[in-house]
């Protein structure tokens, strides 16, 4: 979860490696703090999220491209699932840090928005926001014949 | 599949690479120890518990929500018996086979 | 300062593999309206645990302690009409994950076309970080994955009764639906 929530967001093994190792390192020191498994998932969630957060601005990895300039895909598709959802997975990680976080949160994790706006401290109406916005622009990126709905 | 299924499959879950929980046991067996966190340095959980305590009365929607939470404890609860009795059942049904297959090996 | 490492060692396995993604079983769910899919992450089980034990029963409040220490609990079961209804295929998702998170084997046991497998992930000590039952017949299938530091102790009472009532797996039927809560109380509006 920890690692996975990391490298979906940073877009980059190692350094989600390193991040996942962090936050679990950082688990270790509050140890004591922690009052059952689920207090634990919950913690992590949280550290994992804005540690990726703060490293995106850190490393000043926001694309250089806005979502709207990410070019259409062309050519026929040999392997359409696998392109597909590798596409999609380019998609979300061109979008901006914290669209992207609340994506991953629903889509990944299978959080709903009230849980997603306890982890990010976001309004609950901010983060429907985001997902109804990214939706929409992901959605836009890709040829029609892909969108099943 | 509808879109939000596409979304689900692309953004599955990655494992983390091998060994990646024998790297973190490592570095935590190099850390300092951590100070214990002194007990009267929780202001916050302190003041909480203080506000509870002190407010006589809680609003409707608070005791809504409460009994919504006793429902939805209430059906884990069932849900949980019920996986543990399948549980139960199966553990059982295994041993009895074992038990057979044990039997006619000796026989 | 040890045993808080300790502690956190046999916690790390745990928490580093993710739960089993049940979605891969999802194919079964149209070959059948005879199926229980219970799924208890960590809040749902703790909220269970409110409503357990607390009135002087020991089995309860010995299964209360043992749901404590539990991440997960999931259950899928699949009753079908014919059999060849699923595969080999379809389980091996959840075998390779269980490979993957070093899971051991502790039973196996074949009787004509009926297949139990029991496993257990090994943690330092007599502990278990769970245990996973998968029991393949022709016409049914069951998956038992249940996470969680757990001891020999709580895998014996896993097969005793510790106050969970029977079912018949044969004609499952449903726990009856809890009491549903009263409208909230309207204010009284002045007049």
């Amino acid at each position: 979860m920890v690692f996975s929530v990391a490298l979906r967001f940073l877009r980059d093994r190692e350094g989600a490696e390193e991040l996942a190792q962090d936050v679990f390192l950082q688990l270790y020191r509050q140890f004591a703090r922690i009052e059952s498994a689920a207090h634990a998932t919950w913690w992590l969630r949280r550290a994992i999220c804005h540690r990726c957060i703060d490293e995106i601005r850190k490393r000043k990895l926001r694309p250089r491209i806005g979502l709207e300039d990410v070019p259409e895909p062309t050519g026929p598709e040999s392997r359409p699932d696998t392109m597909l959802q590798e596409r999609i997975r380019k998609l979300v990680e061109a979008l901006p840090e914290k669209a992207r976080m609340v994506v991953v949160l629903r889509y990944q994790e299978d959080l709903d928005p009230t849980e997603i706006s306890e982890i990010l401290e976001m309004p609950i109406s901010t983060v429907k926001s985001h997902l109804h916005r990214s939706l929409t622009i992901l959605r836009g990126k890709l040829r029609p014949q892909e969108v099943c709905s | 599949m509808n879109f939000e299924d596409d979304l689900r499959a692309a953004l599955r879950r990655e494992q983390p690479p091998g060994g990646f929980a024998a790297k973190v046991l490592a570095a935590a067996a190099r850390q300092d120890s951590v100070a214990a966190f002194p007990f009267w340095r929780r202001p916050a959980a302190w003041a909480v518990a203080a506000g509870f305590a002190a407010a006589a009365i809680l609003p409707p929607a608070v005791l809504e929500y409460r009994h919504r939470e006793e429902q939805r404890a209430l059906e884990a609860k069932h849900e949980l018996l019920s996986a543990l009795s399948i549980t139960r059942a199966k553990l059982r049904q295994t041993r009895e086979r074992v038990h057979r297959a044990t039997a006619r090996h000796t026989l | 300062m040890k045993k808080k490492f300790l502690l956190f060692g046999l916690a790390l396995p745990l928490l580093a593999q993710q739960a089993f993604d049940f979605r891969t079983l999802d194919r079964l769910d149209a070959l059948t309206d005879h199926k229980t899919k219970i799924t208890l992450d960590p809040d749902m089980l703790q909220l269970a645990a409110r409503f357990l034990g607390g009135d002087g029963d020991k089995d309860a409040a010995s299964l209360k302690s043992m749901v404590g220490n539990l991440k997960g609990v999931y259950v899928r079961t699949y009753e079908f009409d014919k059999d060849g209804q699923y595969t080999a295929a379809d389980i091996e998702p959840f075998r390779a994950y269980l490979k993957q998170g070093q899971w051991s084997k502790i039973v196996e046991s074949q009787e004509g076309k009926e297949l139990s497998e029991v496993y257990v992930q090994p943690l330092p000590g007599d502990r278990f970080g769970g245990v996973a039952i998968i029991s393949a017949e022709p016409r049914e299938l069951t998956i038992v994955y249940i996470s969680g530091v757990m001891n020999l102790g709580d895998l014996e009472k896993l097969e005793g009764n510790m106050g969970v009532p029977e079912i018949d797996l044969k004609n499952a039927k449903k726990p009856p639906a809890p009491p549903t809560a009263p409208p909230p109380a309207k204010e009284k509006k002045e007049d």
